[in-house]
C-alpha cells in the first residue's frame, strides 16, 4: 500500500471526525498503551459511516465487518492494520498502567522505531507517549495527537 | 578514541555512527555522493555536528534550527530541556527510508533513561542498525 493511498483513507478519516466534533470522546480508553490516538483512526471512525467502511475496506480487500474497530482497548490488542498479537498490549495487561510512558523501562525496544512500515503509525508512538507525559492525556488528545499524524504524514523532511 | 558525547548532536543522533563522518566515510561513498549530488569531496566528510557548528551540505542556509534552539537555551541535549520534546523533534515520513531522524526522539529518551555514556558504547549503534534493517511487527519492535 503506498502512501499516497494511506493519505487518501487518513483523510476519509478526519472527515468522519470532524462531522462527529461534539461527540464525547474517551480518550484515555481511546487511546492505546502504545501512544497511537484510536479516536483518530479511519478504522475506528468507519464504524459510524457505513458507506465510508465499504469505500476504505475495499482498498484493504476485507469486507467493512472486518475493518470496523472498537479501538486497541476494547479489542483486546488486536490492530486492524495488522493480523497479529501486540506485545506491548500484552506486556502492559500484566501492570495496571494505562499507557507505555508510565513504565519505568521506557522507551523499550517495543516502542523502536523504523523505516521499515513508515507509511504506518509506529514512529509516532514514543512522540506521543513524551507529550502524554508533558502535558497529560487531555491535553495531548484534544490539542495534539492530531496534528501530530499530520506533520508525520505531511510534513517535509528537513534536517 | 573520541569523545562519543562530544559526537553526539543536540538532537540525539549519533554522530560517530553516521556514514559521512569522517572516521566512518569511505572514498567509495564519497564517490558515491559525488556523483549523485556533484558536490565538492570536501565538503562530504563532516566532523560532527557540534564541530562543524550544524552546517553541512544537507542543511538549508540558516543552519540547524534545533542547534540554534539549543545554543540560546545553553543546554547540551535536547532531553535536558523543559519543553522536551518539542516540535522539533517530531516524527516524520518523509525520507523515513534514506535518514534516521525518527531515531532521534527514541536516542535521547534511552540517553536519560541509561547516560549517555552507556548509550553510547552499547546502544546507539544497535539503535541506528536495527532502525534500518529491522522489520517492524507490531507493538514488538525489536524485542526478541
Amino acid at each position: 500500500m503506498t502512501m499516497e493511498v494511506f493519505l487518501r483513507i487518513r483523510e476519509m478519516g478526519k472527515e468522519l471526525k470532524r462531522r462527529r466534533n461534539g461527540e464525547e470522546i474517551d480518550y484515555e480508553y481511546m487511546t492505546a498503551p502504545c501512544g497511537i490516538p484510536c479516536f483518530e483512526c479511519y478504522f475506528y471512525l468507519v464504524q459510524f459511516d457505513q458507506h465510508m467502511a465499504e469505500t476504505i475496506a475495499g482498498v484493504f480487500g476485507l469486507s467493512p465487518d472486518d475493518i470496523k474497530c472498537k479501538g486497541c482497548r476494547g479489542e483486546n490488542g488486536k490492530c486492524r492494520h495488522h493480523a497479529m498479537e501486540c506485545r506491548v498490549y500484552t506486556c502492559i495487561s500484566n501492570t495496571g498502567m494505562k499507557t507505555c510512558a508510565e513504565c519505568e523501562t521506557f522507551p523499550c525496544e517495543y516502542l523502536h522505531p523504523y523505516r521499515d512500515c513508515a507509511e504506518k503509525w509506529h514512529n509516532t508512538k514514543v512522540f506521543s507517549l513524551c507529550r502524554i507525559k508533558q502535558v497529560g492525556l487531555e491535553k495531548w488528545a484534544k490539542e495534539e495527537a492530531g496534528d501530530i499524524l499530520d506533520k508525520y504524514f505531511y510534513g517535509t523532511w528537513t534536517l | 578514541m573520541k569523545d562519543k558525547k562530544g559526537l553526539t548532536a543536540p538532537c540525539g543522533l549519533d554522530c560517530f555512527n553516521c556514514e559521512l563522518y569522517e572516521d566512518n566515510l569511505t572514498t567509495d561513498f564519497a564517490e558515491f555522493i559525488h556523483s549523485k549530488i556533484g558536490i565538492p569531496k570536501e565538503d562530504i566528510v563532516c566532523k560532527g555536528c557540534r564541530q562543524q557548528d550544524g552546517k553541512h551540505y544537507h542543511i538549508l542556509s540558516g543552519g540547524c534550527a534545533t542547534l540554534n534552539c539549543i545554543k540560546l537555551r545553553r543546554l547540551e541535549l535536547c532531553c535536558d530541556c523543559d519543553d522536551f520534546p518539542c516540535a522539533l523533534l517530531a516524527p516524520i515520513a518523509d525520507k523515513a527510508a534514506q535518514y534516521p531522524h525518527n531515531i532521534k526522539l527514541y536516542n535521547l529518551c534511552r540517553i536519560k533513561k541509561v547516560g549517555i555514556d552507556r548509550w553510547a558504547e552499547k546502544e546507539a549503534g544497535e539503535i541506528r542498525q536495527k532502525y534500518f534493517k529491522g522489520t517492524f511487527v507490531v507493538g514488538k519492535g525489536q524485542a526478541g
